[in-house]
C-alpha cells in the first residue's frame, strides 16, 4: 500500500478536526492494501471488538484497565486497527500499516504507546 | 460529574480557570487533569462557547521559547499550526497553556503559549470558574502544575 496516500488522509482529518475545534487526544490511519480507515482515541466499543485484537489486548491486560501507564483499548491505533481487521480478518496484526498519529489541535506526531507497541508488533 | 479517566486519557480537553489576575486556559492533551480541576466539566464547553462568540480583539505575545520547550527539530513540528488554537483564545483575553510532556499522561507540566498583553479588557463572565489561591507564572518557562490540588 502507498503510505503517503495513509498519511495524507490522516494529516487531512487531522486539519479539519482542528478547523472544527473538536479535539479527540490522538486520531490515525490504519490499513492495508485498498482498505484504509481513519480513527480516533477512545474507548472501543466491545460490541465491535474483533476477536483477534480482544485476545491480543487481554494478554496485556483488562479492556480499559491501566497498563504500562495507558489503557487498554482506548488509542486511536486500536480503533482504527480494529475496522481494518473488521473489513480484512484474515490480517495478522503486525501486518497493519500506521500513519503517524497526530493531536488534531497542534498537528504535531505523537509517539506510539508501549501497550501498542507490544500490540501491533 | 467530574470528567472521567477515560475521558481524560482520550480527549484533549479545554480547561478553564481562574487565579487573582487573570482566567487560563489548559489544553490537556490526553493527559491527567490537577485535581481541583476535575470538576471543571460542569462550565468548560459553556464557558469555551460564550468565549469563541468574543471578537478576537487583543494583541497576543507568543511563548519565544516553544521551540526549545517541545524540544524537537523543526521539520517535527510547524510552530504555526502548533499555536494556531492557543492563539485564537489569547486573542480573546485568555492566558493559554499546553500540556507539555505528551508522551507522559500522568505528568502536570504546562508551559505557556500565548497571552494577552491587555487582559484587563476582557469582559466575560467568569463567575462559574474554579479560582485557585496561588498566582499562575506568566513565565515562558515549563512550570508545574502539581500545586493545583
Amino acid at each position: 500500500m502507498n503510505n503517503t496516500i495513509l498519511n495524507r488522509k490522516a494529516y487531512k482529518y487531522a486539519l479539519k478536526l482542528q478547523m472544527r475545534k473538536q479535539y479527540p487526544a490522538t486520531i490515525i490511519g490504519a490499513g492495508k492494501s485498498y482498505f484504509k480507515k481513519i480513527e480516533r482515541s477512545q474507548p472501543i466499543s466491545p460490541l465491535i471488538l474483533t476477536s483477534k485484537l480482544r485476545e491480543k489486548l487481554i494478554s496485556i491486560g483488562d479492556l480499559f484497565s491501566k497498563q504500562n501507564g495507558n489503557f487498554i483499548g482506548c488509542c486511536s491505533e486500536v480503533n482504527a486497527a480494529n475496522y481494518v481487521l473488521l473489513k480484512l480478518p484474515y490480517l495478522n496484526l503486525n501486518e497493519i500499516i500506521f500513519s503517524p498519529a497526530i493531536r488534531p489541535r497542534t498537528m504535531q506526531k505523537i509517539p506510539t504507546c508501549k501497550n501498542c507497541q507490544i500490540t501491533f508488533s | 460529574m467530574a470528567y472521567s479517566v477515560i475521558e481524560q486519557r482520550t480527549l484533549d480537553l479545554n480547561i478553564f480557570f481562574k487565579d487573582d489576575k487573570k482566567i487560563i486556559h489548559l489544553a490537556s492533551a490526553g493527559g491527567d487533569l490537577p485535581i481541583n480541576l476535575l470538576n471543571s466539566d460542569e462550565y468548560n464547553e459553556t464557558f469555551f462557547e460564550e468565549l469563541i462568540q468574543l471578537e478576537p480583539i487583543f494583541e497576543i505575545q507568543i511563548n519565544p521559547n516553544l521551540i526549545e520547550i517541545l524540544g524537537n527539530d523543526e521539520n517535527q513540528i510547524n510552530i504555526e499550526q502548533y499555536i494556531y488554537d492557543f492563539a485564537e483564545i489569547a486573542k480573546r483575553g485568555i492566558f493559554s497553556y499546553d500540556k507539555t510532556f505528551l508522551s507522559n499522561p500522568e505528568s502536570k507540566k504546562y508551559h505557556l503559549v500565548a497571552m494577552p498583553l491587555n487582559p484587563d479588557k476582557l469582559n466575560i463572565n467568569s463567575e462559574k470558574l474554579i479560582k485557585i489561591n496561588q498566582i499562575v507564572s506568566t513565565s515562558f518557562e515549563i512550570q508545574n502544575f502539581e500545586f493545583i490540588k
